[in-house]
């Protein structure tokens, strides 16, 4: 880890940048309007492709990058973004873990290209296979806010914490935390696939708090009990293979790094 | 002294409370809680003990200790909101005690705390029999203390137990007479053993392999109080806040020290310190357990883990 910037003599240079995947990360920024115009104030945003079409090159003090390494390209780019950036973030489960291209892995490659592209052979001799992989394979990664798309709030915390000069603190708590604080109705308790106990909060419990069970956008925590979840899980009586498909949906691999068994 | 109050006569005793102060009281939906009450119908102390307890008015989830204006500190404004918290249980009224116990000390009394407890007039309810299984206050030495009033149900009255003038300005319109009242009996008891002998007991990490982290046995607890401070500051305006924000023991990151160690960092250690902090370490130094003895950490825990059976049963 470099040590941290003192960003008091001028604004510090934020770069967001994208690599494959489907732009909605980005869109979260975009979409902080209330406070965006304050933020611009804050920062000096150098290179935002998606919103200006200006765009400087490096050096950046931060940069964001979203979405999975898919194709050579793509590689290219987080190669060169991490030798311009002071700090490299990946923002949004692509980045971070793979996110729903990365259920690929889990599939027959041909059968899968075959869908997309039918018998276009033109564009099957241009697919170059790059194993769909989240972005810390192949670069460092200095911070990670994952979430499909992640919450604008963290966003705007690592910014402020950056200002401040502060290691920036990232929540680390299992969705349970904040489902709990909001009086929720336990789904898990109550027999439903909830994953919430092994994946990382900071969304304030969105999906519960509707009703609607977990199912793990923001990735698994590191520290996760996930045999003991996969236990009530199964006492719940849901199916093996929902459990799978859920595990695999947004962070297939992660969970395979951590031990689970998915193919 | 206590007061009488016939059964016909709660509703007009409930009125009274409402037109005194904002009423809070269990209200049962999916689940029972307790709520800012609007209709007085909606009262229901036939149900379980509230999912979240009443510390949650004295020591909110998050809440601002300090603002930050151009740089320099400026006080939050007081919490004068008067409240009536009504149908609180005895397990969280002496968790306030121990609340107390640290909050108001002395030498370093948390002004928010003190001055929410000083506008807050707790009415109780006296359990007849347990809401829960998992209750096992009976053997956890509860205390007629921190409330204002106690109701206790007798077969064609209440008996109305009053400890402070607070609560003696609510109830002076009823016939005073003195009486006793039973605390609450359980079948769950938890037995008093030297858990010093046991700290290497393998029970310990037998149960602690089932927890999942999910922080419900300490956010749900009465007493726990666990906090984390930080700042929240604008670079631009300095202007910003001082949050302090609930901690649980239960999260690998409440042990992290400066350079990254983490000092309680197995899920074992974590779970033997949360269940040794509750009925021993915080007695040694303040004389009472901190565990009230409400079960909620048994019973909304994921994998039902309950160190009471574990104490009971495998420390031998």
């Amino acid at each position: 880890m470099s040590s941290l910037p003192i960003f008091e003599k001028r604004k510090p240079k934020v770069a967001i940048h994208s690599i494959t995947g489907c732009a909605g990360c980005q869109l979260v920024i975009y979409f902080i309007r209330d406070k965006l115009l304050d933020l611009l104030g804050e920062i000096d945003l150098v290179a935002a492709p998606m919103i200006k079409s200006k765009n400087d090159e490096g050096p950046y003090d931060i940069c964001f990058v979203e979405g999975m390494v898919a194709n050579d390209k793509d590689i290219e780019n987080v190669k060169e973004w991490r030798e311009q950036s002071k700090f490299l973030v990946a923002f949004g489960t692509c980045a971070t873990h793979g996110n729903v291209p990365g259920i690929k892995v889990f599939c027959d490659e041909k059968k899968v290209e075959n869908i997309v592209y039918g018998d276009n052979t033109e564009v099957l001799a241009d697919c170059q296979r790059v194993k769909p992989t989240p972005i810390e394979k192949h670069v460092k990664v200095d911070y990670s806010i994952s979430g499909c798309p992640p919450e604008e709030i963290e966003f705007l915390r690592m910014i402020q914490h950056f200002l401040m000069g502060m290691k920036p603190i990232i929540y680390n708590e299992p969705v349970c935390v904040e489902c709990t604080l909001k009086e929720n109705r336990c789904l898990l308790d109550g027999g439903e696939e909830c994953l919430g106990p092994m994946i990382r909060g900071g969304c304030d419990a969105l999906c519960p708090s509707i009703n609607h069970a977990c199912t793990g956008c923001h990735g698994p925590l590191e520290d996760a009990n996930i045999l003991q979840v996969l236990k009530l899980l199964e006492n719940n009586g849901v199916s093996k293979e929902l459990v799978k498909q859920r595990l695999q949906k947004y962070a297939g691999l992660k969970f395979e790094e951590l031990g689970v068994i998915l193919r | 002294m206590g007061r009488f109050l016939k059964k016909e006569g709660h509703k007009d005793f409930l009125g009274r409370l409402k037109e005194h102060a904002e009423l809070i009281a269990p209200v049962t939906r999916d689940l029972t809680r307790f709520e800012v009450i609007k209709d007085i119908n909606d009262i229901n102390l036939k149900g379980k003990n509230p999912f979240f307890p009443i510390k949650k008015y004295f020591l909110p989830n998050q809440e601002n200790l300090l603002h930050i204006r151009k740089g320099l500190t400026k006080a939050v404004k007081e919490h004068s909101d008067k409240r009536i918290i009504f149908g609180a249980r005895l397990c969280d009224i002496n968790a306030l005690s121990v609340l107390d116990k640290l909050f108001l000390n002395s030498d370093y009394p948390d002004q928010s705390y003190k001055q929410r407890r000083e506008n807050t007039i707790i009415v109780g309810v006296n359990c007849i029999t347990p809401p829960s299984e998992y209750c096992f206050c009976g053997s956890m030495d509860l205390k007629k203390e921190s409330y204002d009033l106690l109701l206790h149900e007798n077969e064609n009255d209440y008996y109305i137990d009053v400890l402070t003038k607070k609560g003696e300005e609510l109830v002076k319109y009823l016939p005073e007479e003195e009486s006793d009242f039973p605390l609450p009996r359980t079948d769950k008891k938890l037995e008093e053993k030297n858990l010093e002998l046991y700290f290497d007991n393998q029970y310990w990490e037998n149960d602690s392999n089932l927890c999942v982290s999910c922080q419900r046995c300490t956010t749900l607890c009465p007493s726990c109080f666990c906090f984390d401070v930080h700042d929240s500051v604008n670079s631009a305006t300095k202007n910003g806040e001082r949050i302090r924000t609930i901690d649980s023991c239960h999260s690998k990151d409440f042990t992290q020290v400066a350079g990254g160690h983490v000092f309680r960092d197995t899920r074992l250690k974590r779970y033997r310190h949360r269940v040794l902090h509750k009925i021993q370490f915080f007695k040694e130094k303040f004389g009472r357990s901190m565990c009230t003895g409400c079960g909620r950490c048994i019973e909304y825990c994921h994998s039902k883990i309950d160190f009471v059976k574990t104490i009971n049963e495998n420390f031998t």
